[in-house]
């Protein structure tokens, strides 16, 4: 039963985040302060990740993918989290978000290829 | 490189958004209207985002390029996806997929659905599918001519409230999906203190449970207890029917973290189970006996995964927590009987189907006709 809507509803809540942390990406490599519009998303996926026991199953989902990618253990993403309130980044901050957004693109072009029954 | 590329990549790119859009804009039945103007909406988010990505100075900004790539690469399949599915569905309308769409329109009335009933396109060249993000649902062709695996619309239709946002009326549902999917890690985590393969193997194979559960098996025990609630007894035969001409091992734990449904004895586990705390426990013990022959015919028997990965208390406790999030939401339940003709039909073919096999497909037949009459 609905295979294709699993897929379907993990693939939007996975996009999301990738295009979320990728705006802020680009706001940061502009050179300029990130709007809190750009934040705010980002700042609520780091924090649910932080508190995962009792977090949504899309950030569950995450949380899986990133720890057995052994990419941004919880110290990195609260440090993140932290400079971000700030609106700043340092050099590791924004190396941490473009390791996330790769792993968050890796996993959306993985459900997409199910989703086409690649 | 890149930006060659995306000049004339993107410039056919609008064209192909902008004849969709114009493919769709002539007269179609009122039940299509949400589906076009979700379309719309959608293919213009593509558009703008597209064009943004030509423009945008941010994107432009050296050393940004791989957040343009992916940007490119996500935009192109949300045009992909509205291509193929939905505006697949808005070209063709037909009649079936109207009576589909009505029946939908119905089944919402009589449970008192929360939300806006999905339209339904009769273009599935496989099962049952949603899609959430453009309310739609998708099912076989020749669905709509006969009633037994009707009860999987309501499966489907718990989809949509699993995956609601920002809204309070379907928020009991989805708490009790992220207690569930708690528990069932909380049990995982347990599993890791008692290896059986060695700390390693054990690791792995954990892990790949991990993600099955998070990406699929809480969600798919939640919306089969939604439709248990919603239809009683008919979900439970679906379940077994299907089964019946498509399942492999019941026991069956799939080893992998792409894995879509939990077995299959774990799914009738759960549906006996909110059966009986919804008072149908005659109608669980029957459908019972039945599964016991398909794996007695089968010659399909437990196996230590299994018993390991689905306990019979946690999947006890995925029941009781999805039928009271169901009932705080306020939804009705099949028990009512009163008010709800779609429930009380589709539990009516099953009875027959059982009571009299030789004349089933006749009286079928004769009573979809009725359905959708009324």
């Amino acid at each position: 039963m609905s295979q294709t809507g699993i897929y379907v509803g993990g693939y939007q809540r996975v996009r999301d985040y990738a295009e979320s942390v990728d705006r802020l990406l680009l706001e940061l490599k502009s050179g300029h302060a990130p709007t809190q519009e750009t934040l705010r998303p980002v700042l609520s996926l780091l924090e649910a990740l932080e508190n995962s026991q009792r977090a949504s199953a899309a950030v569950q989902a995450v949380n899986v993918l990133l720890r057995s990618r052994k990419a941004l253990p919880r110290s990195k993403i609260t440090t993140m989290r932290t400079e971000l309130q700030t609106k700043r980044a340092s050099a590791s901050t924004i190396e941490g978000l473009e390791t996330f957004a790769g792993v968050l693109d890796e996993e959306r072009a993985a459900i997409s290829a199910r989703l086409r029954g690649v | 490189m890149l930006n060659d590329y995306l000049e004339a990549s993107i410039g056919q790119l609008l064209v192909r958004a902008k004849n969709l859009q114009a493919e769709i804009s002539k007269p179609s039945p009122v039940e299509f209207h949400t589906l076009w103007q979700k379309c719309t909406e959608l293919t213009n988010d593509v558009i703008y985002g597209l064009e943004a990505l030509l423009s945008d100075p941010q994107y432009l900004t050296p050393g940004a390029e791989a957040e343009r790539m992916r940007a490119y690469k996500r935009r192109v399949e949300d045009l992909d996806l509205l291509e193929n599915v939905a505006f697949a569905a808005l070209k063709r309308p037909n009649d079936e997929d109207l009576r589909m769409t009505r029946l939908a329109g119905e089944i919402a009335k009589e449970i008192d659905y929360k939300l806006v009933p999905p339209v339904v396109s009769c273009q599935s060249q496989a099962y049952f599918h949603a899609y959430p993000l453009f309310n739609l649902l998708s099912v076989p062709q020749k669905e709509v001519d006969f009633l037994l695996h009707l009860p999987d619309l309501y499966h489907e239709l718990g989809h949509f409230v699993l995956l609601a946002e920002n809204n309070l009326a379907v928020e009991p549902f989805q708490k009790a999906h992220d207690r569930i999917l708690a528990d069932a890690l909380g049990h995982l985590h347990q599993l890791k203190s008692r290896p059986t393969r060695g700390p390693k193997a054990d690791a792995i194979v954990l892990r790949m449970w991990e993600f099955a559960w998070v990406r699929a098996w809480a969600t798919e025990f939640c919306c089969d207890l939604f439709g248990v609630c919603a239809i009683g007894p008919a979900y439970g035969w679906a379940h077994l029917h299907l089964c019946m001409k498509r399942g492999g091992d019941p026991f069956h734990v799939e080893n992998s973290p792409y894995s879509t449904h939990p077995p299959d004895d774990a799914r009738m586990f759960i549906i006996l189970e909110a059966l009986t705390l919804l008072g149908f426990s005659k109608e669980a013990a029957e459908i019972e006996q039945k599964w016991r022959g398909l794996l007695s015919i089968g010659g399909y028997t437990s196996n230590s995964n299994y018993e390991r990965c689905f306990p019979r208390s946690l999947l006890r406790n995925v029941a009781k927590e999805a039928v009271a999030g169901y009932r705080a939401m306020g939804c009705r339940t099949s028990a009512e009987k009163s008010g709800m003709p779609v429930c009380n039909c589709l539990n009516e073919a099953w009875t027959r189907f059982w009571s009299a096999p030789k004349e089933y497909a006749a009286w079928e037949q004769d009573r979809v006709r009725k359905l959708f009459e009324t």
